[in-house]
């Protein structure tokens, strides 16, 4: 996680000096998401730092993602907004990677015995078996979405929109498979890609 | 534009649940899982011959016989090893009977399971086994339920499916042996057919002209008087009926270990074996061995047997009906054991082979050990032990008891 916050730091220096000597503004930003997909509801939250020229707004943003296993994206962003009104329409995307900062109590897993003579038949030794939780690999997000922001004098917005996203994460773990007269153990693998759609409030600076 | 402000979270928010209702997870899994192979019971009668020698792979039951062994290789058949001479023990030949677990042997009859049924095989020419005998459906509980719904058929095999499933969001429910069988050939007794000897792990025992099995509920009884033409004759209930795991015969008497305890089971009548003295424990795994005056229950811990003692006791069946624990001792995992006069042999799991002095029943005493990985069971013959271990069979000379040598091993290749 630190070196996170360090990418996020230095990144958020480059785009800060970037934006200084190409006439971008910069522009932090904040949002909550309330999602929901085939699993059920989750809570998102994330913090975004991006330069702003005209309409467009391009960036970086990192936050948490409680969707079915809790992981941290590390996204580029781009949103453009259109109009000259107070309410303005807006559209965005983002992409980058999904780290897995998957909770214990999200973890599936695989109670394991010490080998012993399972080779022999239906007599296995056996001692208390442990719990192995699955051990998990990060993977990608990306996410398209639009909505309705509302701009105040000094410049800041308050933004609502509708985001469908897309996570991945692998889960691995060891099976104890029955081979007809015992049990081995098989590495398993579990792809999962979770899609997502997020009502999400925000703040811009 | 005051009426956007709060129109618009509520059409997003019927929106976001509209749509939210549409996307699901994907999953794909990644996975093993082994398929049966099913034949028809004709087909499989068919199999039942001489194959050439092969390596063991996964051993499960021994038994002795006049110079041989015959270890089976779990679900797939026996393996018939010439152990006369110890320094170089041979695999020479191999019987295919699918689904064997359990194997005995009297005179030139090799009697194993077949899944459900009894199976007898003239073995006299191990270059041309015949089958002599299907006694069907005797043992119900080596029914596959889940995967055998139709009974003419038999699983023959176990075929690895390496698998990629993408689906929604549940998780998935998840050559001929040449060398002669003399010595089996001429092996007799003054009926002409003799028994042989089967370790302590054993779910067959013969007595007499009797066989007897355990399934873990009850004991069944064979007359194998002609020993070609065994017949099934009736079905004894021992104990509450459950968690029954091994037989060893004892002059007139069969001692059963169960999880909870052993019984002695008395065969003054083979044909109705009857309950004679029972001994209790905690729930463990239990195999036992006995002579004149004591019987030796190694209890272990174990998958089924759940349970969380180690140890060996000595029991005092000078009374038959009334068995009485005399002393215990402590030991790792111990599996099968044999005893050879005041010596005792068990097979202590990751521990080896111990060699046990019980001259004085109270006070057993160890003598050696030998290291192996995962022994398991043991046919002590007077100074030759026989011992199946994790890594292979161990052909051991114990008539110096405080060193034992492995005199001669056969390798496991596990199975890939």
């Amino acid at each position: 996680m630190k070196y996170l916050l360090t990418i996020l730091l230095l990144s958020a220096a480059g785009i800060s000096t970037f934006a200084q000597t190409n006439r971008w503004t910069p522009t932090p930003n904040i949002q909550v998401g309330f999602m929901g997909g085939s699993f059920g509801p989750a809570l998102e939250g994330r913090l975004g730092f991006g330069v702003k020229k005209q309409g467009l707004v391009l960036g970086l943003a990192s936050g948490i993602d409680t969707y079915r296993f809790t992981s941290v994206p590390l996204v580029a962003t781009a949103t453009y907004s259109h109009g000259t009104r107070k309410w303005k329409p807006f559209a965005s995307a983002a992409a980058g990677w999904n780290i897995a900062a998957v909770q214990p109590h999200e973890k599936g897993g695989q109670y394991q015995y010490p080998s012993g003579n399972t080779r022999f038949t239906n007599d296995f030794i056996w001692m208390p078996g442990s719990w192995v939780p699955a051990s998990y690999r990060s993977g990608w997000l990306a996410e398209i979405g639009g909505g309705m922001g509302r701009h105040t004098k000094k410049g800041h917005a308050y933004t609502m929109g509708l985001h469908y996203s897309a996570k991945t994460i692998s889960e691995s773990m060891t099976e104890l498979v029955w081979t007809g007269s015992t049990q081995i153990e098989h590495p398993a693998t579990a792809h999962y890609l979770m899609q997502r759609i997020s009502l999400r409030f925000g703040f811009t600076w | 534009m005051k009426k956007n402000l709060f129109a618009l979270p509520f059409m997003l928010v019927l929106i976001g649940l509209q749509l939210s209702g549409c996307v699901k997870d994907i999953v794909t899994r990644e996975y093993t899982f082994y398929r049966p192979v099913y034949k028809t019971k004709t087909e499989v009668r068919s199999q039942i011959k001489s194959q050439a020698a092969r390596t063991l792979q996964q051993p499960g039951k021994i038994y002795y016989k006049d110079g041989y062994l015959f270890v089976s290789e779990l679900d797939k058949g026996v393996h018939i090893i010439d152990v006369r001479n110890a320094a170089t023990p041979q695999i020479i030949g191999f019987v295919a009977i699918p689904g064997c677990v359990d194997l005995a042997v009297r005179g030139n009859t090799l009697y194993a399971d077949m899944y459900t049924d009894l199976v007898a095989v003239d073995i006299s020419n191990p270059a041309a086994i015949t089958l002599q005998k299907v006694v069907e459906g005797v043992f119900p509980h080596r029914l596959y339920d889940q995967y055998q719904p139709d009974q003419s058929l038999i699983i023959t095999d176990w075929v690895r499916v390496d698998t990629v499933v993408r689906g929604g969001d549940q998780y998935k429910s998840w050559g001929i042996a040449t060398a002669q069988f003399d010595a089996l050939s001429n092996s007799g007794n003054r009926s002409g057919t003799t028994n042989g000897t089967g370790g302590s792990m054993a779910r067959f025992a013969l007595a007499g002209s009797h066989l007897y099995t355990v399934s873990h509920a009850d004991l069944k009884t064979f007359n194998v008087a002609t020993a070609t033409d065994p017949r099934y004759v009736a079905t004894t209930t021992i104990g509450n009926g459950w968690g029954i795991e091994t037989i060893f015969p004892y002059k007139n008497n069969l001692f059963i270990g169960s999880q909870n305890g052993m019984y002695i089971v008395s065969l003054a009548q083979p044909d109705k074996p009857a309950l004679s003295g029972t001994f209790d424990h905690a729930r463990v795994c239990d195999p036992v061995v006995a002579n004149d005056n004591y019987a030796y229950v190694t209890l272990r811990d174990g998958t089924v047997c759940q349970g969380f003692i180690n140890q060996l006791d000595v029991v005092d069946i000078s009374n038959l009906s009334s068995p009485k624990l005399l002393s215990s001792y402590s030991m790792t995992n111990p599996h099968g054991l044999g005893n050879d006069g005041t010596m005792l042999l068990v097979c202590d799991g990751r521990d080896g082979l111990k060699i046990l002095d019980v001259s004085n029943p109270r006070a057993v005493k160890q003598i050696s050990r030998l290291s192996m990985p995962d022994a398991y069971d043991v046919i002590p013959l007077g100074g030759l032990a026989l011992v199946l271990a994790g890594n292979g069979l161990h052909l051991v000379d114990y008539t110096n008891a405080t060193a034992p040598v492995v005199m001669g091993r056969i390798n496991i290749s596990p199975k890939l």
